[in-house]
């Protein structure tokens, strides 16, 4: 073997080593810091548990957004609770109180939502009635006693008080002819609390994130593997009925095993029926996906509550799609869900 | 080998041979899990991440931990312990009960960010 | 034996039993991570019980047990559990020990697989099946304590017997 071969050698292997050196350092050099995956729960919003993952690039900016979030889902907690009182706020439990009494002056948050409420009232021919509370007030009580089940007597007698037209929306004041009339926003609220929070998002430059408000998710951005990837459960516990990749939409369920509680034997979930007055039995689970978060919230009520054909209608009507689970396990998709899983 | 003996070692066998196609039937086909779940008396209480070491009080009844990307409670309100015990779970499928309390702790899989 | 033999030897037998329920109880047997596995010593004197006294004694011995351990550890699901697997694994060993199907190996062996499954079906029907994943590890368990019991139980036998008849 010549010098001139064996040099040639040497020179081959440090090129070598060369090439897989930059090939290696290259794109550790050219792309962006990298996104670290983060999340946070909290337990005390929306009487639910609220998760929110977002893809950061340090644990510092995390906590800092996931603060301000914090600190923005409780105000709206408290502005669209129909419980409790924060003194001073005009919330929803303040309206209920009061607004039988003469006109009261609202915030624009509210005033936004009693529209939404109004309309999606007359759109279902008020089956997705936001003025339901003496009904659902009845059963949310015993779904705290975790017994009993309001009286045929008592249902019907509230179910005289939720007409809309006893809601007179002036300007900005708000007034109720029926002074047994209550709000119960469940249905949209969630939806209308998440559009202010995306906004905050949205300033603080958060543009890759995942906010599960207890069953109402929306993704943002993507994952840097991909689009957000949504588990959608089984009615009956047996992990995931199928899953939904997302992203820039809001996916939400309203399903029997989300609230309910066990009273002789049989379940009592906390989607009523203003027909019968009892937990709506059509359905097991109704996932809806839609571009916004708050139609997607309202209308995965409205689809629990309406017959598959008149859902179609209005799945068109908000280019939504959905995915129903009947009470007899069969699954009915609307034309588009598939694109989705 | 006397009869008895060989009675024995079928039944063992059997036993053993249930056993296994069982655990085929319930552990067969997972991947390592990414997040999971936390149930009290069947409701859903909250989905978390595994690849973070967190740490989640479940109510007052137990509290679950996270570390190396397995999940263990490490303690609990209840009276036999079982849970606690309970070496700590990281693949899709896998749970952690305790019965007592109600508390189901089962790992999801396949990158699911989140549960609904 | 005479009667007052056997019920003297018999209330013997339920102090046993419930003494090894009591250490079984203070020491936790998980072993390898596994919880709620425990070797069922308890299970042998019960045994011990069928095979010199017969099975009205067992029957006391294993209801003796279960009661004072609900009473003293006070745990109602447990209780629960105790008595689905004690009733239902002394009536098979029962059968089995009769009509001769196995030795006592086969006999313990038997036991301690249906005591555990039958334990495991109960707390599956109060949790919606989410437990019944842990069957296997319970069966094997089952076997595995099932045949030390049962090796041990011809030489207790046979003391039992020499110190009692």
């Amino acid at each position: 073997m010549s010098f001139k071969n064996n040099h040639k050698t040497v020179l081959n292997k440090v090129f070598l080593i060369f090439i897989c050196a930059a090939l290696i350092s290259a794109p550790a050099c050219s792309s962006a810091p990298s996104l670290q995956k983060y999340s946070a729960a909290f337990t005390d919003v929306f009487d639910t548990v609220t998760e929110f993952t977002a893809y950061c690039d340090s644990q510092s900016k995390f906590d800092t957004v996931s603060a301000e979030l914090h600190a923005e889902l409780l105000r709206l907690h408290k502005l669209y609770d129909i419980y409790n009182e924060y003194g001073g706020t005009v919330n929803l439990a303040y309206l209920n109180r009061v607004c039988g009494e003469g006109p009261v002056e609202v915030g624009e948050e509210i005033l936004s939502l009693l529209k939404e409420g109004v309309s999606w009232y007359r759109l279902t021919n008020g089956r997705m009635n936001i003025f339901a509370g003496s009904v659902l007030s009845l059963w949310h009580e015993c779904r705290e006693n975790g017994e009993g089940i309001p009286t045929e007597e008592e249902l019907f007698e509230a179910s005289k008080h939720v007409s809309c037209e006893s809601v007179v929306i002036d300007g900005k004041t708000v007034h109720f002819t029926d002074k047994e009339l209550k709000i119960d926003a469940g249905a949209l609220a969630k939806g209308h609390a998440y559009h202010s929070v995306s906004l905050l998002l949205r300033d603080l430059g958060v543009t890759d994130y995942l906010l599960n408000l207890g069953g109402n998710v929306t993704a943002e951005g993507n994952k840097p593997d991909g689009k957000w990837k949504i588990g959608v459960q089984d009615p009956d516990g047996n992990g995931l009925y199928t899953t939904v990749k997302a992203s820039g939409v809001s996916v939400v369920t309203s399903g029997d095993y989300q609230r309910y509680y066990e009273y002789d034997g049989q379940k009592y979930h906390h989607i009523i029926d203003l027909d019968t007055l009892y937990p709506a039995a059509a359905y097991r689970s109704v996932t809806v996906i839609c571009r916004n978060s708050w139609d997607a919230d309202a209308l995965s009520t409205a689809l629990f509550l309406l017959s598959v054909e008149e859902g179609e209608r209005l799945l068109k009507q908000y280019e939504a799609e959905a995915l129903w689970i009947k009470a007899d396990g069969v699954a009915v998709r609307s034309e588009g869900f598939s694109k989705y899983e | 080998m006397s009869k008895p003996v060989l009675r024995n070692i079928i039944l063992i066998v059997s036993v053993l041979a249930v056993s296994a196609l069982l655990f085929i039937v319930f552990y067969g086909g997972r991947s390592a899990g990414r997040s999971f779940e936390i149930t009290v008396n069947g409701r859903m209480y909250g989905t978390y991440a595994l690849d973070k070491d967190i740490t989640v009080d479940v109510d007052g009844l137990c509290t679950v931990s996270v570390k190396d990307g397995a999940v263990s409670v490490i303690d609990s309100a209840c009276s036999g312990k079982d849970c606690v015990h309970h070496k700590p779970i990281s693949m899709s499928g896998e749970r952690i009960v305790c019965l007592p309390n109600g508390v189901v702790i089962r790992v999801t899989g396949d990158g699911v960010d989140a549960v609904i | 034996m005479k009667k007052t033999k056997k019920i003297a030897l018999c209330g013997v037998m339920c102090a046993l039993a419930f003494a090894f329920s009591y250490i079984e109880f203070l020491i936790p047997f998980d072993m390898i991570g596994i919880p709620g596995i425990k070797p069922g010593f308890a299970n042998l004197v019960i045994m011990a019980a069928l095979y010199t006294l017969g099975l009205p004694y067992a029957a006391a011995v294993s209801a003796f047990r279960i009661l004072l351990s609900w009473l003293i550890f006070g745990n109602f699901t447990s209780f629960l559990y105790s008595l689905a697997g004690g009733v239902l694994s002394l009536l098979l060993m029962f059968v089995l020990k009769k009509y001769k199907v196995f030795d006592e190996v086969g006999v313990s062996v038997s036991g301690a697989v249906v005591h555990n499954a039958a334990q495991l079906c109960v707390s599956a029907l109060l949790t919606s099946g989410a437990v019944l994943y842990y069957m296997p590890v319970l069966l094997v368990a089952g076997v595995v304590f099932g045949v030390i019991n049962g090796l041990l139980l011809k030489p207790v036998i046979k003391r039992t017997e020499k110190l009692f008849l």
